[in-house]
């Protein structure tokens, strides 16, 4: 029995909790066996030859990967072999620098039906989209994974545009409304990108190989002998020598709409609807750096640098990607170093508001240095991978590491989050204390 | 979460402002809203009746006064700046009058909370409710400012040091001397001496952005760097802002070397009753104060551009 509040998942969704104890124990065993954290990983990597990898618990396929070169990437934004260097000559002066590794595997894009039984879900990983041309050429596209706020809209246009050979703004994407769209599993998982975004994509291409066979048929060309680009079809020749040898995108919706001659077979309208299940689910990697200081007067930790470099296959649209990386390291900074439910010793729940509870602010917050690899994933058509919660799961461990790295000297090796300050200096306190009465023999 | 019901009056004078409020014994003066309004919000207080000082033109404005022609009540040598309390924290922040006469009303302005409160929020507002993590208190204890009071017989000028008290009576969060009946009308600080330097330095509390801790210190110096008057007050540690007075006398008449600031800071503590929270025990301000109070004075003593 507990009055204590009731907690759920959320970004990252279990990812966080892994990660993290995966990248705190790899610290530890780095740290006892006097191996550089960077090197350990590197020495535990799955090879980039070893992908699609299957996992030794046999349940999960690793899609795609190619982990060295990602740490690389990384090490080299961040400018590692300095930054040691540097943190030995501050270390020298008595202060404390730190630089902590995280290198995570997520999965998302779930995800294939049958694989998802055996870890208990009672549902396929299939996500919907119908795309449907209006007479006027103008597209309407329905997807079953509803904007929460990632700027669906603008990504699934821009993969629709592409499919369709249009521009974004001749689509129009309804989401999240059951008046609109009429099927969907939803926003989780990262997966409306891999998922969602490959059904608009397939459903795509299936309106334009059937407008093809419409405007084959209007120009009386054979359909293979049809070429599509830009909006408009053409065909090399007219079987019958007729003059016509286009037609537009435009002309090929009215065609479709008005059914007064249609190719023998072919039903009116272009209106398609795809439900799209991956091959398996999509394992996006990255490395993530911080570098900290802390005030061994005070217990603060500041957070100086973080360099995220993600790999979650080709951008589709870099500057939601990035938001998204951004706003994930500002949770997971929030998570490491200020959140959490407070109690009072009566068992009241003392953060009860935003003036109690902490959240990161701008304040807390630093430049956040993002850049990427790309490795395409094998299981869906555009290669993509989830990128929605990286941040979240990449970012607290590697803050923590960071913070216990910098405490390294006073042989403090172990700290739960929220690195409250006041938590920090007890660490301090209590290690320089021991250090004293062993006449500092660490 | 929406409040009980009230009513709510609008004067445009002062005197009319009084005379509302010694009618309804149940009515509150509604300043910036930055205490009142969140605590209503949480049903933490319900007022029967708000006067909203908002359109009293007579409570605003930024007005420096010199040694020759400066206004009736002002007896100050020096000259000063006369600051009416519903001046808001931006319009402080942002006044050229009050970066050359207080430069560290400035500075603290420029620290409180985010632009939006500063906005809203005023410097009588936050005298009254003497919130104990409030930024003002400590920066008037530190200007040695006045503070102005009107009650419809009589009118009190209280210097600052006097005003905030554990055991007043007043309507705020913290404690002052303000009575019943009486409104805060305008707090007046006196120019900064030459050859003087300020800070206020501020750990802001990581979700409130009240401060967890506030020192601000104001010292005097003669031409050979020795200091020959200072002022030091904490916020946000105690129930009240509060002058250290021991942590004062440790300074005055030497250099600020390491080892008086030590001394100094470690007076300070002494005169402070520590109240913690959730972000910070008692036990954890009480390990970070002399610190704070170090960092600030050494910053005045080894930053002689500082004003």
């Amino acid at each position: 029995l507990t009055n204590t509040s009731r907690v759920d998942t959320y970004r990252g969704a279990g990812r966080p909790e892994a990660t993290y104890l995966i990248e705190r124990m790899v610290d530890q065993l780095a740290r006892e066996l006097g191996i550089d954290p960077a090197e350990i990983r590197r020495r535990n990597f799955i090879p980039a030859d070893a992908f699609p990898y299957r996992q030794p618990t046999q349940v999960f396929v690793f899609d795609s990967g190619n982990y060295e070169h990602n740490l690389d990437t990384a090490l080299s934004r961040v400018g590692y072999e300095k930054l040691r260097r540097e943190q030995a000559e501050l270390r020298a002066q008595g202060r404390y620098r730190g630089i902590g590794l995280a290198t995570y595997t997520e999965f998302t894009g779930l995800g294939y039906g049958t694989e998802l039984a055996q870890v208990g879900f009672a549902f396929g990983g299939w996500e919907y989209a119908r795309v449907f041309v209006h007479p006027t050429g103008r597209v309407s596209v329905h997807v079953g994974s509803a904007d929460q706020g990632q700027g669906h809209a603008t990504t699934y246009a821009q993969i629709a545009a592409d499919a369709l050979g249009l521009r974004p703004s001749d689509v129009d994407i309804v989401e999240g409304d059951t008046m609109g769209v009429e099927f969907g599993l939803g926003t989780f998982n990262s997966r409306s990108i891999p998922v969602g975004g490959s059904a608009v994509h397939e459903c795509g291409r299936k309106i334009v190989a059937k407008a093809c066979r419409i405007a084959a048929h209007a120009l009386g060309a054979d359909v293979e002998n049809v070429r599509y680009e830009d909006a408009v079809f053409s065909a090399a020749s007219r079987a019958d020598g007729g003059q016509r040898d286009r037609v537009t995108w435009d002309e090929v919706a009215r065609l479709a709409h008005f059914g007064q001659n249609m190719p023998p077979g072919l039903e009116p309208g272009l209106d398609e609807r795809v439900f799209f299940e991956p091959r398996g689910l999509s394992f996006p990697f990255g490395t993530y750096i911080a570098v900290v200081d802390v005030d061994p007067a005070t217990g603060d930790v500041t957070v100086d640098r973080f360099v995220a470099v993600d790999d979650c296959g080709p951008l589709i649209n870099p500057m939601l990607a990035r938001g998204q990386i951004h706003g994930g390291i500002a949770q997971g900074l929030g998570q490491a170093l200020l959140e959490g439910a407070r109690y009072d010793d009566a068992g009241r729940l003392v953060s009860r508001d935003w003036t109690t509870y902490a959240f990161p602010r701008a304040q807390h917050i630093p430049r956040l240095e993002t850049a990427h690899t790309v490795t395409p994933s094998p299981w869906n058509p555009l290669g993509v991978k989830g990128i929605g919660e990286a941040g979240a799961i990449g970012a607290p461990p590697a803050i923590v590491n960071a913070v216990l790295d910098a405490l390294a000297p006073l042989g403090v090796t172990h700290l739960d989050m929220p690195l409250h300050p006041e938590k920090v200096l007890a660490a301090i306190r209590r290690a320089t204390t021991v250090n004293n009465s062993t006449g500092g023999a660490r | 979460v929406i409040p009980a019901g009230f009513d709510y009056l609008r004067p445009a004078t002062i005197s009319e402002a009084l005379e509302m409020i010694r009618r309804d014994e149940e009515a509150t003066f509604l300043a910036g809203g930055h205490a009142l309004l969140p605590d209503a919000k949480l049903g933490r207080t319900s007022p029967a009746t708000l006067i909203d000082l908002g359109r009293i033109d007579e409570l605003r404005g930024i007005v420096a006064f010199g040694g020759d022609g400066r206004p009736p009540g002002h007896d100050n040598e020096a000259g000063g700046v006369h600051v009416g309390a519903m001046t808001t924290s931006a319009e402080i922040e942002h006044s050229t009058e009050i970066a050359r006469t207080a430069p560290l009303l400035s500075k603290a302005a420029a620290v409180i909370s985010d632009p939006l409160i500063r906005n809203r929020a005023t410097l009588g507002g936050s005298l009254a409710e003497a919130d104990p993590h409030g930024d003002w208190p400590p920066v008037v204890l530190a200007a040695d400012a006045t503070i102005h009071l009107r009650s419809p017989d009589t009118e009190r000028a209280i210097p600052a040091r006097d005003f905030f008290r554990m055991n007043g009576t007043g309507p705020g969060t913290g404690s002052t001397d303000l009575r019943r009946g009486e409104l805060l009308t305008a707090v007046t600080v006196p120019a900064v001496a030459a050859r003087s330097r300020s800070i206020y330095l501020k750990r802001m509390h990581p979700a409130s952005g009240h401060a967890m801790i506030g020192v601000a210190a104001t010292a005097v110096f003669d031409a050979d760097e020795i200091c020959r008057d200072c002022r030091i007050a904490i916020t946000g540690v105690g129930s009240v802002a509060t002058r250290t007075l021991r942590a004062e006398a440790e300074l005055v008449g030497s250099h600020l070397t390491p080892e008086a600031i030590k001394n100094s800071a470690n007076a300070a503590n002494e005169e402070v009753v520590f109240v913690g929270d959730a972000f910070g025990s008692a036990a954890y301000l009480a390990q970070l104060l002399p610190t704070y109070v170090t960092r600030a004075l050494t910053q005045i003593a080894t930053h002689p551009q500082v004003m």
